[in-house]
């Protein structure tokens, strides 16, 4: 009997674990866009090119690694977006004592870690009485995420994608129970306030769309060092360190007489940009770059309406020691914490 | 009148957080804030929670 793909469960590790290699223990269940399973890819290298053997063909293959990766594409909800943020830039401070919980969220500084706190993964799809897919990715990473929003009605006027990284290590059967949905609080984009360099992009009505990046560039192959472990005979990995990091900011706006793009870019201006998107009061995400300027500005169209679309270059600001913090409130507590 | 706003203030303090730098061990106890605590942690401290004290001390 096949399997449907909308039977996928979908766990996520709330808590992060307590090293690479010990799975989380709780778990938040969340629906998602994408049909993307993710696959425990085992890797077998051969010995085609190798001379000696009198002929070009394969004879014989060997076990590598393996080499585990997806994707989570959803609608921005406050419970999401916190887990997105908090496993993707590492350092969480949680305040409150009950719900909502304020997420204070910041990118690891490199002069202490370079390691993400580290979350697992499960998917089950039941199948026959049985289960087609039943796998617990074990030590994973968030290599990058995005924030997307837009002009129009809807959830879709706000979405989140995350794309990430496991060591490869894997049990399956995963033994876990995953909770019941979680019941999210998605944030439209009609919640959503922006300010950048002085200018209120909502109030004036002139914003359209607009994307936040953050990217680790994690170092997988460094990964797969002497003594890494094994796992089937193949390699997985023993750590995943962040690279070179980078965060992006482009949004996209009515242009009108007296609009200040262009003169902030020649000048090359700084200013704060600060967008903040809420379902209500108590779930809401707001992302801070404290020092921007604006790399490229042009000028293009929009259903017919002139447009600027502008690209921002965030700077590394001293006094606030980072290139971009992050503000989540939502009532699940203890995400990428350290209880259960 | 004072002596009420002051009380007033007093019941809304803001709870205090520690931070604590995993390689000094240095210890910063900051208002439970976003923009008190955003500084610290971008210079790598990480929230804990100290132990009580023994009884008795």
């Amino acid at each position: 009997m096949p399997a449907r793909i909308q039977q996928l469960i979908l766990g996520l590790g709330k808590a992060k674990q307590t090293n690479i290699s010990t799975a989380a223990t709780s778990f938040l269940r969340f629906k998602k866009l994408d049909m993307a399973l993710t696959t425990p890819k085992p890797v077998f290298e051969n010995d085609a090119a190798e001379i000696g053997k009198g002929h070009e063909f394969i004879s014989q293959t060997f076990p590598s690694h393996y080499d585990v990766a997806n994707r989570i594409e959803k609608y921005a909800s406050a419970e999401f977006a916190t887990w997105v943020c908090a496993y993707g830039l590492g350092n969480v401070a949680v305040t409150g004592t009950g719900a909502p919980y304020t997420y204070t969220i910041v990118p690891i500084d490199p002069g202490t870690t370079l390691e993400l706190p580290y979350f697992s993964i499960v998917e089950h799809v039941a199948e026959g009485g049985g289960s087609a897919i039943d796998n617990l990715h074990i030590g994973c990473a968030i290599e990058d995420f995005t924030y997307q929003f837009n002009y129009g009605p809807g959830r879709a006027s706000s979405k989140m994608t995350v794309n990430w990284a496991g060591t490869g290590l894997l049990t399956s059967p995963s033994a876990v129970v995953v909770p019941a949905t979680l019941a999210e609080n998605n944030m439209l984009a009609g919640g959503m306030s922006l300010t950048v360099n002085g200018v209120d992009y909502v109030s004036t009505k002139r914003i359209l769309s607009g994307t936040i990046g953050w990217k680790n560039n994690l170092m997988l192959n460094a990964g797969f060092y002497p003594g890494s472990g094994l796992q089937n005979g193949l390699q997985v990995r023993g750590r995943m360190e962040v690279g070179a990091r980078a965060t992006s900011f482009q949004f996209t706006t009515r242009l009108l007489a007296g609009s200040t793009e262009y003169a902030t870019l020649v000048a090359q201006t700084t200013g704060t940009a600060v967008l903040t998107v809420q379902h209500d009061a108590s779930n809401s995400v707001t992302f801070t770059f404290p020092q921007m300027a604006f790399q490229v500005v042009e000028n293009t169209e929009a259903d017919g309406i002139v447009a600027v679309s502008v690209t921002g270059a965030p700077q590394y600001n001293i006094t606030a020691s980072n290139v971009m913090s992050v503000v989540a409130l939502c009532g699940i507590g203890g995400i990428a914490g350290s209880g259960a | 009148m004072s002596e009420q706003h002051v009380e007033g203030a007093a019941s809304k303090a803001v709870p205090k957080v520690f931070l604590r730098h995993p390689l000094t061990g240095d210890v910063q106890e900051v208002d439970g804030i976003p923009a008190a605590m955003i500084p610290w942690l971008g210079q790598g401290y990480v929230q804990f929670t100290p132990a009580a004290p023994p009884k008795g001390a």
